[in-house]
């Protein structure tokens, strides 16, 4: 503002704006720097690892692993918490209970949040800004089908079983290894789990996608 | 919700942030310091995941929908908020008199600023 003497309400203006969330947080966080309870640098790593390190990547890695190791497949299911640290993620705050689901060619596992916002963390990272719309968290209880239509998901008539997560315990669905992958490795297999086919609104990559996406990639 | 609107509301939200974690910085900053006062030992997840539960069920009750975008992020400030004052960690008078110290850039940065 060029003149900024001539706020038409007074000076109390700057003392208002509660709303504006930076404010908030700034605000926030200054306190509990002082009160010594957070370290701004340490928030940054948090901030960075969130951003950069853990996402979906972690949980393909773990699909793929079950898919190719029966041993490991069967640690799975038993104790999934325990066999996704083995290959290096540790449960962060919302990661110590968890369980894996698996699409068989009868049945479809699809992920929500009814309440919040839960999510597996650290095979999945965040989530995505439409996991905690209201849409998609009241589409998944009442009409999950068409929920998954519009994801482009069409299951026929395979059942479709919907995992409330709490903070008692997330869910990360499993999908069918596609057809045509027998001789994939370990890492080209984890190349065709989606972030999306670990929710369940989607399916894995089919090999000839994969191949597209990687010339469409050069 | 009709059914109708409630795919359209779905499609915005698809389309909102396809893949970004935040949109905006102190988005960053408010997940940050729940999952580091949390990991401080300074409240269970579960409590704050009430809270949260509570903000958003607030909010749904009275027919708002949440997009999952910055509307998402300003609950989960303000159930840390509710958190940490029911805490006594961070009152809410605390917190209130040091947003109005942050306030916008204040008035006096203008070249008129001796006018006062």
């Amino acid at each position: 503002m060029s003149d900024g003497h001539d706020h038409h309400d007074g000076h109390d203006h700057h003392n208002a704006p509660l709303s504006e969330p930076a404010q908030r947080v700034k605000a926030l966080e200054q306190l509990l720097v002082e009160k010594g309870l957070v370290n701004p640098q340490a928030l940054d790593e948090l901030i960075d690892t969130y951003e950069r390190s853990v996402g979906p990547r972690n949980g393909a890695r773990v699909v793929a692993r079950a898919w190719t190791d029966p041993e490991y497949r069967k640690r799975l299911f038993d104790n999934a918490a325990q066999a996704i640290e083995e290959l290096g993620f540790p449960p962060g705050p919302q990661g110590e209970h968890m369980m894996v689901v698996e699409n068989t060619p009868r049945v479809h596992n699809l992920v929500v949040c009814t309440l919040c916002s839960c999510y597996p963390w650290s095979v999945l990272g965040l989530p995505p800004v439409w996991y905690k719309s209201t849409a998609y968290r009241a589409s998944a209880v009442n009409d999950p089908r068409g929920l998954l239509k519009g994801f482009g998901v069409d299951l026929g008539d395979k059942e479709v079983r919907v995992w409330d997560s709490s903070s008692e315990m997330r869910y990360l669905v499993m999908p069918e290894r596609p057809a045509g992958t027998e001789s994939l490795s370990e890492e080209e297999l984890a190349d065709l789990v989606t972030r999306d086919s670990m929710i369940g609104t989607g399916l894995p990559k089919s090999p000839a996608q994969r191949a597209r996406a990687s010339r469409a990639a050069k | 919700m009709s059914a109708k609107s409630a795919e359209d509301l779905l499609a915005a939200a698809r389309a909102l942030a396809p893949e970004a974690v935040f949109s905006e910085p102190w988005e960053a900053r408010a997940f940050a310091v729940a999952v580091a006062l949390c990991e401080a030992g300074q409240f269970q997840w579960a409590e704050f995941q009430q809270s949260l539960i509570d903000e958003i069920g607030a909010a749904e009750q009275t027919g708002r929908t949440i997009s999952g975008g910055a509307d998402y992020y300003r609950h989960w400030l303000g159930a840390l908020t509710r958190l940490l004052d029911a805490k006594g960690i961070v009152g809410g008078a605390e917190l209130q008199a040091r947003v109005a110290d942050v306030g916008p850039p204040p008035p006096s940065q203008d070249p008129h600023g001796r006018h006062r």
